[in-house]
């Protein structure tokens, strides 16, 4: 089986984060190539810690997001040579558990492509900060003029409706089926079934408040995802965020993961909080 | 001056409605040399009629909606000797009154491309039922490498998003500017 991953880099410092390198090292031990592209500047340092998982390092102008630069990642490989495909970015902060035993789950057994979260904000899509595709979406010619119909914007949300919400959609059109392993469905039906109606009605501010957002289930039901086994938080969470987990809970949960203790060490750093609030 | 206009035509029954022929010799009398694209399979006899006013009618399969049309016909066209390019459709009837004075309206004077209204669901940006490109916007690499990005979604929405949205979005990264000529805010002024 031969895998490939393309991880889609930004930070404001040139420095790349202990947290990142272990969830590159994670990806190496299960067997992927790793392409790492970034659209921000590497110090000398990180690129060569970086190769030693990584084998393509490319840095690249700040334009496109993610998208860009996975399509700037793909174009320097023939895809016909891999089985698998993994998209993912720095939006998210693990393995905080091991991320093998996703692979083997039944939610994800009959498709060609597949994410951890998915969103019906304007229409049903996977959230793409964690994607894979299965052979028949990677070999196929509707994958390859996808990405050759990407534009770098500079406009985030843009991106977000062309390509993020356009990806599944190409797709699905071309009769792919897609799967989120934590379907935001079910996800909501925890909330409803496990919230008290007084607990509720409390939320409502909270509700108000994230009206917009209200349905990302990543950011604002991060606890219920972890039940069930999402390897990865958000690194939003670590900010004030519209959730129901605060970033002294987010800590408390990465302090009890995988991530090891120095790449915490430095995210407590970068995201200091102050008589537990945040800075 | 060279004018085209590209016509995004479609009709669920495939007929030419009149107001349709009506708009396109308003165009032809402005000056417009007319392509008129149909996603619908309009007959022989309307393509025959159609033939009599514009330079090019183009039949196709039905899909990517007008931005698919409108690719379609522009793979074939040189926009470097264009003055002005309009891209239209049949979502509208019209005109109801006369076209010309629209060019010569304060509002477009200073401007690379413009419309008719403008709406600010998803970004701000033009409604693609009437846009006039000039000539920086037609000499422009950023333009024709929007067109080759089109791709056939069957999803309106999503047509809506990438590419009405899109297109205003890209341009004006591009250090392009806009104007419509209606603006929402000063048509709704709650926005």
């Amino acid at each position: 089986m031969k895998r490939l991953a393309i991880y889609a880099h930004f930070r404001n410092s040139p420095a790349v984060a202990g947290h990142v390198f272990f969830y590159l090292q994670q990806l190496a031990e299960l067997g992927f190539q790793i392409c790492f592209v970034s659209n921000s500047e590497i110090s000398p340092a990180s690129e060569t810690a970086l190769k030693k998982n990584c084998e393509r390092v490319i840095v690249r102008e700040n334009i496109g997001l993610d998208f860009a630069m996975w399509q700037r990642g793909l174009a320097e490989y023939d895809w016909s040579q891999f089985d698998e495909l993994l998209l993912t970015n720095s939006s998210i902060i693990g393995p905080l558990q091991p991320l093998a035993p996703l692979w083997a789950r039944p939610e994800i057994a009959e498709c060609d492509f597949w994410g951890l979260t998915d969103n019906n904000e304007l229409q049903q899509h996977l959230q793409s900060y964690f994607l894979v595709f299965r052979q028949r979406v990677l070999h196929s010619a509707r994958f390859r003029d996808f990405w050759r119909a990407v534009l770098p914007y500079k406009n985030k949300s843009l991106v977000i409706f062309s390509y993020e919400l356009g990806l599944s959609n190409w797709l699905e059109e071309g009769g792919f089926v897609s799967r989120a392993l934590f379907a935001q469905k079910e996800i909501i039906a925890m909330y409803r079934r496990r919230r008290g109606i007084w607990r509720k009605y409390h939320d409502y501010y909270l509700y108000l408040t994230l009206r917009g957002r209200s349905r990302n289930v990543s950011v604002i039901f991060p606890h219920y995802l972890l039940e069930r086994g999402m390897p990865f938080l958000k690194i939003a969470l670590l900010r004030e965020s519209p959730s129901f987990m605060k970033p002294p809970e987010a800590f408390a949960v990465i302090e009890k993961s995988l991530l090891p203790a120095d790449a915490i060490a430095e995210l407590r750093q970068e995201f200091p909080l102050v008589n537990g609030r945040l800075k | 001056m060279k004018r085209l206009a590209i016509y995004a035509h479609f009709d669920a029954s495939a007929q030419v409605a009149r107001h349709v022929v009506y708009h396109l010799e308003q165009l032809i009398q402005l000056g417009f040399s007319v392509w008129f694209v149909s996603n619908s399979k309009i007959t022989p006899a309307d393509q025959t009629a159609l033939a009599r006013l514009c330079e090019r009618v183009l039949v196709r399969e039905n899909v990517g909606l007008d931005f698919g049309m409108w690719q379609h016909a522009l793979a074939d066209g040189d926009l470097s000797s264009l003055d002005e390019l309009l891209l239209t459709n049949s979502s509208i009837i019209g005109p109801l009154q006369p076209l010309a004075p629209l060019w010569s309206r304060p509002e477009v004077a200073d401007c690379d491309f413009w419309g008719l209204t403008d709406n600010d669901e998803l970004n701000h940006h033009l409604q693609s039922y009437f846009m006039v490109f000039r000539r920086p916007v037609l000499q422009s690499p950023r333009f024709a490498e929007f067109w080759r990005a089109v791709l056939p979604f069957r999803d309106k929405l999503q047509i809506i998003r990438s590419y009405e949205a899109g297109l205003t979005c890209w341009l004006q990264e591009s250090g392009f500017k806009w104007k419509a000529v209606f603006p929402q805010r000063e048509i709704w002024p709650f926005f």
